[in-house]
């Protein structure tokens, strides 16, 4: 069982260092957590493998959160054929690996998000995306 | 009684000026105007009244403080060593009578130096009509010097000169702290009292002679003579130092006053800086809640993305979990420990029933799902309370944006509105001039108001001393009494102390009452005239003299308002002091004003103007003016109920004419 989520090692730094940083988008250069779960939230639609591997230990970023084991979990749920066999459709590596290819997509959106941010109210902009997203996904169901 | 005329010869401006002060019959009011230029001899002219009555120049201005009084003209055309005689006539009407009074002075003319004179000899002479028995009729008499002073002393008092002859500097200045003094003087001038104060200093030397000379009899009345002297200096002392507090209080006000008087507009820089700091800190406050706000804003947005695209995932694993708990897939909600131990016992460990057939049955079953549950569902059973709470997070997401956009909102609104403060702050601190000048006088007030209330903390100290001292005096003049009376021998000089000390009882008792009345019917009368003249009726309640003199204007709330009144109110109440010490004393003099309205404000000068005019019909008043102080709202009061005139001078500034319009 690989011990790590497999993303791109130099995204992840580009975005982490480079940009989060040094734009300190959203806040996100304060908690990796964060930006893990809104990673595999903006990936979940368009999961994408990858064959290089990154030194974020699973322990560090899913086994000791809860929050962020449901998600990844759910995401992962999302992803399988719901007749086939859970015990293997919902093992930790195929868990990890769903969390790897998720995150992977969304930290491409999150690199355009930054790089294509708007000068002004760009948080604004950001809510008024949720609000369409909310009324999507919960309000009219 | 009124000024007829005044003839100037070689004195300051005025080298040869006769001037006649007309009352014409068909005007009401005995009213003169002279308008003059600043620099014409404006307040020389008032000089020129004063050095002739009292050999004073009470208004000299700093620049002519270093020129001689000797006009500067006659001294050029006069030759070296030449004898200039410097004259002020004025003629004045008492009860239909005239008197003439005549100051000359003869200056000889220094050779080496330009300017410079020496007075030589200075005489007053009065001329008046007195009846010669001799010849049975009236005849001119020429009265000299110390004569003629006493006889200009009964016309124009000279302890109360400042009454009659004043400008707008003394009447905004009649009732300020160190005033006291001078009204103090004023109300024994009248009242006449320093004759009784002779007296009693008189009987005063006359006891102390007593108590030495009795001291000699015996060792007794010796000490307790020495004893009283002794209270007596201590008392002394301190009742000087009690002086000497009041005079630095009344320095240190006066001077408050004149700060306040600069700093008028300008005074609350301060207190601007004050604003600017806090509403500065305040900023930097908001700046850090915004802060803390968009942080907050950007975890809510961070959160809400992740929790809103997660939210058809938690739908989809929450029903899959559903679904494999009703196929009973999925161990129960419970821990094993507790059914493993509900069973043996037959109690449930989480109700306390006891545990009947058909629920041991239900145990059972439940404990064999643990059995055939994997770790899958275990994960599923183990997430799915926290998918709840995420998805009930999600489904939240309008009310909790709203309750974070409204904080947003408001602490902007706050930061936008103190930010607009600091900018006016700013810009009314950017537009006071000499901010460094405007900071050192408003320490100064600040020190000085520090200085007044320890100097009003000492003024109670020292009391409390003197009402000791007095205590402690009459304990040992009663003692002394005693002493002297139980004694066989100078019977006759205790009979003679006893009855200078209740002399002076009597006289004290007296001084006391007479001044005190004085007080009461001046401030009565001053009240009375301030009350006829001023336009605000129903303001003010009455005028109060204290035990130190200090005037004070009472409201009709009963508070004290000299301090909050206006330059022409308080010229007014100078006015109306000043009526009151006339009317009084019975001096009916002339009212001599420089730049009466230098001090009052535009809005006033009209009801100040009508104000004087009232007056003018009751005495006469001589007014001088500049141009621009005789504006349009004085002209439109005065041009048609006086005599006008104008002072002018020659090209070379020496010489001052004045000519009626």
């Amino acid at each position: 069982m690989s011990n790590f989520i497999n993303v791109e090692k130099e995204k992840m730094q580009k975005i982490i260092k480079g940009l989060i940083d040094k734009e300190n988008y959203l806040g996100l250069n304060q908690d990796r957590s964060r930006l893990v779960g809104l990673g595999v939230a903006l990936g979940i639609n368009e999961p994408k493998n990858l064959a290089s591997r990154l030194s974020l230990s699973r322990g560090e970023y899913i086994k000791n959160n809860a929050e962020l084991e449901a998600i990844v979990t759910c995401a992962t749920v999302m992803h399988m054929d719901k007749t086939g066999d859970l015990n293997e459709q919902l093992s930790d590596d195929s868990i990890f690996k769903c969390a790897d290819e998720c995150l992977n997509t969304g930290l491409d959106i999150i690199e355009d998000n930054i790089i294509n941010k708007p000068m002004n109210n760009y948080k604004l902009k950001l809510l008024e995306e949720l609000d369409e997203l909310y009324e999507d996904y919960i309000n009219n169901i | 009684m009124r000024i007829k005329s005044i003839s100037i010869e070689n004195y300051r401006q005025y080298k040869k000026l006769e001037f006649s002060f007309k009352n014409i019959k068909e005007l009401k009011n005995d009213l003169n105007i002279i308008i003059a230029q600043n620099g014409v001899g404006k307040s020389n002219f008032l000089n020129a009244i004063t050095w002739c009555l009292y050999e004073e120049e009470s208004h000299l201005q700093d620049k002519n403080k270093a020129l001689p009084l000797v006009n500067l003209q006659t001294i050029d055309e006069t030759e070296e060593k030449g004898i200039i005689s410097v004259k002020v006539l004025i003629k004045v009407e008492v009860n239909g009578e005239e008197k003439t009074i005549i100051r000359e002075a003869k200056y000889a003319k220094n050779s080496s130096i330009k300017a410079k004179v020496l007075r030589t000899e200075s005489h007053l002479i009065v001329k008046q009509k007195i009846f010669n028995p001799v010849l049975g009729y009236s005849v001119i008499d020429d009265v000299y010097d110390e004569y003629a002073e006493g006889i200009v002393n009964r016309m124009f008092p000279k302890g109360i000169s400042q009454y009659f002859f004043f400008d707008n500097e003394q009447m905004n200045n009649y009732f300020k702290a160190n005033s006291g003094g001078a009204i103090e003087r004023a109300i024994n001038e009248i009242s006449k009292v320093s004759l009784v104060q002779n007296v009693d200093g008189r009987l005063k030397s006359a006891e102390s002679d007593f108590k030495v000379d009795l001291g000699q009899n015996s060792e007794l009345i010796d000490s307790l003579q020495k004893e009283t002297t002794d209270k007596e200096n201590k008392l002394n002392s301190e009742k000087a130092e009690l002086n000497a507090i009041k005079e630095d209080i009344a320095k240190a006000i006066n001077e408050i006053d004149e700060l306040n008087e600069q700093l008028k507009g300008v005074e609350n820089l301060k207190s601007l800086e004050e604003s600017r700091k806090t509403l500065n800190d305040s900023l930097e406050d908001i700046k850090k809640d915004i802060d803390e706000i968009e942080e907050e804003l950007n975890q809510f947005i961070v959160r809400q993305s992740t929790l809103i695209r997660m939210y058809p995932s938690f739908v989809e694993t929450l029903n899959l979990i559903d679904q494999k708990d009703k196929d009973r897939q999925l161990p129960p909600d419970i821990s094993l420990e507790v059914l493993k131990r509900s069973k043996d016992s037959k109690v449930c460990e989480l109700c306390g029933n006891h545990i009947d057939e058909e629920h041991l049955k239900n145990v059972i079953e439940k404990l064999n799902r643990f059995n055939v549950a994997t770790p899958v569902f275990e994960l599923l059973l183990g997430i799915k309370r926290k998918v709840l709470e995420l998805k009930s997070e999600a489904e939240n997401y309008p009310n909790a944006k709203k309750a974070i956009m409204n904080k947003r909102e408001a602490k902007y609104a706050k930061l936008e509105e103190t930010q607009s403060k600091l900018n006016d702050i700013i810009k009314e601190m950017k537009s006071i001039p000499n901010q460094e000048e405007v900071t050192r006088k408003i320490d100064k007030r600040e020190a000085l108001t520090k200085t007044l209330n320890n100097l009003h903390e000492a003024k109670g100290l020292v009391d409390g001393n003197i009402k000791k001292y007095e205590q402690e005096l009459n304990e040992a003049n009663l003692k002394f009494e005693n002493a002297i009376n139980a004694q066989e021998k100078a019977k006759d000089k205790a009979n003679k102390y006893n009855s200078v000390r209740r002399l002076r009882a009597i006289i004290s008792e007296v001084e006391k009452e007479t001044i005190e009345e004085m007080r009461h019917e001046i401030s009565v009368r001053t009240f009375e005239n301030f009350s006829n003249l001023i336009w605000k009726k129903n303001t003010y309640d009455r005028v109060e003299i204290d035990k130190d003199y200090n005037v004070d204007l009472i409201h009709v709330k009963g508070n004290s308002a000299i301090g909050s009144t206006s330059a022409a109110e308080r010229a007014l109440l100078a006015l109306s002091f000043t009526n009151a010490i006339h009317e009084i004393s019975g001096f009916e003099s002339p009212i001599v004003i420089d730049s009466p309205v230098g001090r009052v404000s535009d809005e006033n000068r009209r009801k100040f103007a009508e104000s004087l005019a009232e007056i003018s019909k009751r005495k006469q008043i001589i007014m001088l003016f500049t141009p621009d102080e005789y504006s349009k709202d004085i002209s439109e009061v005065f041009d048609s109920i006086a005599v006008k005139s104008f002072a002018s001078m020659n090209q070379s500034e020496d010489v001052t004419t004045i000519k009626e319009a």
